[in-house]
């Protein structure tokens, strides 16, 4: 069955067996995917799968059935089943189907789907993969022998059908090259602690890119993104403890943006928790060096979409401009409990309510040159590694990092790991430089960033 | 919700004629109503299905028909049922239904895996075909398909009472017993949510060494997540636990909701009285149960055999090399009952084990599946473990543990003149060449002369795996398995696991991450 007509029938079939609205959507996904390590092609690997996401509401009431491959009568009785345990729940006036002035397909070209990308024989995913790896050890050949390398190629099919009478699909692929290596350092001063031989420190690296064209992702970049990180480490060292300036390089500044637009989302928004520390639109968020936007209409862009998870058109979103909260990221659940309008950015979830999530993110960038921020740090961290996730117990905000100690305003050493901690509800207004440059290279971005302070505590 | 069984003939018909999903459906309230029939459950459910022992050793032999040296196909159907409440009412009602089939050929240090989720015997003879064609068999062996014969493996899911046969009126009682246990706990308790979920996974293995095993995998998880906060204070607390395993609905019976609420409740109130931690490298004493956590980050990945085969792991090459105090011992054992992270038999059709990895600190053995076993010349262990159908199996833990050893844990703490005290931990990451870890502990607090004083915010705890396993200088007799559900993320993939420690006395770890405006 096509894509469309599974949709179809799965909101036929629940208007029949008494849902009021219904809405369907079905992701077919075929991918292929190659690991290699030492020139050998380990894991070859492919699959075809199709999803079914629907949602029923009747009295106010929503629930949701995900399934693979389901049939039709697997359909009926878990709608039926789920009646049951639906009618159990409490009425919600937000609950339902997005509203149809919302509803739409973006109407353009977004160049989401490479159709050479989409017919990619497994032979050539391997051959990707291996070309990824001798990339790696051409490049440094401190890596031969450790180097592994993955390619992987998906080919979406989307459809979204409700009882409106939306019923929309599109097509999508991407392209992800990841590569992975170990080596051992000659040393003049080890860190913590020596992994190795007494004058060695063994040292691990991966980078990874995604694009949604076969031509996207450039092995050759990807290789050199994973030596400099081996490169980078040489000589750690320890660095002082105490409150510091803390630059954030690109690739962890990225963390920062993402978990601004947790923050700034319907689900935070509407709980009136203490997570909601950014105020209500048109209050002062942030910095005002800050200007955060949501773009899922960037042609090629790795989480472009034509539409939502609930048929909502997808838009440019400006949600922090300029330190001030412009906007939350909206589905229509939360737009209606907000009384907002939805901002095209429903994700499907096993809740009815379905979450939100960003589409192509990222910081609008500065009139600083990184140079120029590193240059203004008399005594501070250059962070260029998360080496944990972001952890926030009571108020603070806490991360273990890799990177450079900074000394006169240039790179001193490097530091393999350090804790940085900073009060959380004042962390983003304390940012202090924003860089120019900003790399428009995967679903969220930002620039160089610095902030004024953080409580820097080295590992050993 | 009706518990009156469907009539034989009349499911037959229906799950005939309508694939996979329906025949798990009704096999399960079929089963599940008759103890005799419950044992063969899953192996009626593919049969059912036109996926009986002859056809699973048909595709196994076509997957090898162009050589190889092993060949499995796994099968698998799942359904689960989940609502939340949000402290004053139902939220969330949802239903999951997932079934497919994945077929593999490994020749040599190859392995080619294809992945459907039509389990038709047409598209399955087809991914076979395909499975056997792209495979680099070559020069590398062809293993004949013996006639496949039953695993004998334990019942590790002695369910009496199938929590999805269950009336929808009695689980949510409890959830809202649960909810009303953890706001009762304390007048700072602001909210509670609670969530639940029941699944119930239909497994099928067959192999080209001759296994062919069934398995009927229940899953109960209920998790409560509780706020506190002070009355005209700034300070906050959150926690949150999750309960279940392989389970029926006897877990309630056996866990009162004060007590699942207790679990999250302590935590969160532990950190409203927190005071800033010290800093620096301290003495750190880790509590029973939950800090296995750090055992498993620091130690346990690094002794997965495929980070070994390949060399990145710390641990490579140290078989029979001392890696840890004599005081510590390893284990990762897959065969206690009703644990989150047991399993009967792995995905891959190998009985589950309980192994040691360290011994008296000596370096003993990784956790093997097939596949690095076959490179490195070992047994399987069965660890190899895959989060669905469609995910390659790998070499994963399951519980693990450090042996109980002879210490009172209050002379562990009394013997602490200044150090901290960690307990509960949010989460933590490791680099599995250098070892090193962060780990960020939500209950903790000061040793001060031998006792526990005030709670400690915005604690780090960092380090090196292999390093402070040598630093370990007191292990108590108190091992308890945690009671918590834990969920274990590597290549993308999730498992469940579950970890347990006595509590242990290391002698400095880095405390980081304090600080004062």
């Amino acid at each position: 069955m096509q894509v469309e007509e599974i949709a179809r029938k799965a909101v036929s079939m629940s208007r029949r067996r008494g849902a009021e609205q219904a809405e369907a959507l079905v992701v077919r996904q075929e991918e292929k995917a190659a690991g290699v390590f030492k020139g050998r092609v380990e894991l070859s690997g492919a699959s075809d799968i199709v999803r079914l996401t629907l949602r029923v509401f009747r009295d106010n009431r929503g629930a949701t059935i995900t399934a693979q491959g389901p049939t039709e009568r697997d359909l009926e009785a878990m709608i039926d089943r789920l009646a049951e345990l639906s009618r159990h729940t409490a009425p919600d006036k937000h609950f339902g189907l997005s509203d149809p002035q919302d509803a739409g397909k973006f109407a353009g070209d977004l160049k989401i789907y490479d159709p050479e990308l989409a017919a990619l024989s497994l032979q050539r995913v391997e051959e990707k993969a291996l070309e990824a790896e001798s990339a790696v050890m051409r490049q440094d050949s401190r890596t031969a022998g450790l180097v592994s390398a993955n390619f992987q190629a998906r080919a979406q099919h989307v459809c979204l059908c409700n009882s409106r009478g939306f019923c929309e699909s599109y097509r999508g692929t991407h392209a992800t090259v990841s590569t992975n290596t170990v080596v051992e350092n000659q040393v003049v001063e080890v860190g913590a602690r020596d992994g190795g031989d007494a004058g060695t420190e063994r040292v691990a690296a991966a980078a990874s890119s995604t694009a949604r064209t076969l031509s996207g992702v450039n092995s050759e970049e990807t290789a050199a993104a994973t030596i400099k990180q081996l490169t980078s480490m040489k000589g750690s060292r320890r660095c002082p403890s105490g409150w510091f300036p803390i630059v954030f390089a690109p690739d962890v500044a990225r963390n920062l943006a993402g978990m601004l637009s947790q923050l700034c989302s319907g689900p935070v928004a509407s709980s009136g928790s203490e997570n909601h520390i950014l105020g209500k639109p048109g209050e002062q968020a942030c910095s005002p060096l800050i200007t955060l936007v949501d773009d899922a209409i960037k042609e090629g862009g790795v989480g472009t979409v034509y539409f939502d998870h609930e048929g909502v058109g997808p838009r440019r979103t400006v949600l922090i401009e300029d330190g001030v909260l412009s906007q939350y990221l909206l589905n229509s659940y939360y737009a209606r409990s907000l009384d907002r309008r939805s901002t095209g950015n429903a994700m499907a979830t096993p809740d009815p309510r379905f979450g939100v999530r960003p589409s192509n993110l990222y910081i609008r960038r500065g009139a600083s040159s990184p140079e120029s921020i590193l240059a203004d740090v008399r005594q501070g961290f250059y962070v260029t590694r998360f080496m944990s996730h972001a952890v926030r117990v009571v108020s603070n905000y806490t991360q273990a990092v890799a990177g450079f100690w900074v000394e006169g305003g240039r790179l001193a050493y490097p530091v393999r790991a350090a804790a940085l901690s900073i009060p959380f509800e004042g962390m983003f207004k304390n940012i202090v430089a924003v860089g120019d440059d900003l790399k428009d290279d995967g679903p969220v971005a930002s620039p160089t960033l610095m902030m004024s302070k953080m409580f820097v505590n080295p590992l050993g | 919700m009706s518990n009156t069984l469907i009539d034989r003939r009349r499911f037959l018909q229906a799950g005939l004629g309508a694939g996979a999903g329906l025949a798990l459906w009704e096999l399960y309230r079929l089963g599940m109503g008759d103890k005799f029939a419950r044992a063969g459950m899953s192996s009626r459910a593919f049969k059912d299905i036109g996926l009986d022992e002859d056809r699973l050793g048909r595709l196994v032999a076509l997957a090898l028909e162009r050589g190889g040296d092993y060949a499995d196909v796994f099968l698998e159907s799942s359904m689960s049922s989940a609502v939340g409440y949000d402290g004053e009412r139902f939220t969330g009602a949802g239903m999951e239904l997932i079934g497919g089939v994945a077929i593999r050929v490994v020749a040599g240090d190859n392995t080619v895996l294809r992945a459907t989720g039509d389990m038709s015997w047409e598209s399955l003879t087809k991914l076979a075909r395909e499975v056997a064609s792209a495979a680099r068999a070559g020069a590398s062996g062809s293993a004949s398909v013996p006639r496949l014969r039953p695993l004998a493996s334990p019942n590790l899911y002695a369910v009496s009472t199938p929590a999805f046969d269950e009336p929808v009126a009695a689980k949510l009682d409890y959830l809202k017993r649960l909810a009303a246990a953890a706001k009762a706990a304390d007048p700072s308790v602001r909210d509670a949510q609670v969530n639940y979920r029941d699944t119930l996974r239909l497994l099928g293995v067959a192999t080209s060494t001759g296994v062919v095993a069934y398995d009927t995998c229940p899953v109960l998880k209920v998790g409560v997540a509780v706020r506190v906060a002070k009355e005209g204070s700034k300070q906050v607390g959150s926690a949150s636990f999750s309960g279940g395993g392989h389970y029926g609905f006897e877990y309630f019976r056996e866990h009162s909701p004060e007590l699942l609420a207790s679990r999250a409740f302590e935590i969160a109130r532990s950190q409203l009285d927190a005071v800033e931690a010290p800093s620096g490298e301290l003495p750190v004493v880790l509590g029973p149960a939950y800090s296995g956590v750090l055992l498993h980050e620091a130690v346990g990945h690094g002794l997965e055999a495929d980070f070994n085969v390949k060399g990145y792991s710390y641990y490579s090459g140290r078989i029979g090399q001392q890696v840890a105090s004599p005081l510590c011992t390893i284990y990762d054992d897959g065969r206690r009952p009703s644990l989150n992270g047991s399993i009967n038999f792995d995905d891959e059709g190998v009985a589950s084990s309980s192994i040691p990895l360290i011994e008296r600190g000596r370096l003993v053995g990784y956790m093997h599946s097939r596949e690095t076993a076959a490179r490195m010349k070992a047994n399987p262990t069965g660890n190899g473990r895959r989060q669905g159908f469609a995910f390659p199996p790998l070499p994963r833990m399951t519980n693990t543990y450090l042996q109980a050893g002879d210490s009172d844990p209050a002379d562990i703490i009394r013997s602490v003149k200044r150090g901290v005290y960690a307990r509960a931990f949010a989460g933590g990451s490791v680099n599995i060449t250098t070892g090193d870890f962060t780990f960020v502990p939500t209950e903790a607090y000061l040793i001060e002369d031998g006792r526990m004083t005030a709670p400690l915010a915005n604690v780090l705890l960092m380090g090196n795996g292999p390093d402070i396993m040598n630093r370990i200088s007191m292990v108590g007799y108190d091992m308890e398995i945690s009671d918590n559900l834990w969920e274990c993320g590597k290549n993308g993939q999730m498992i469940p696991v579950t970890v347990g420690t006595p509590t242990v006395r290391i002698d400095a770890l880095t405390v980081g991450g304090t600080l004062r405006l």
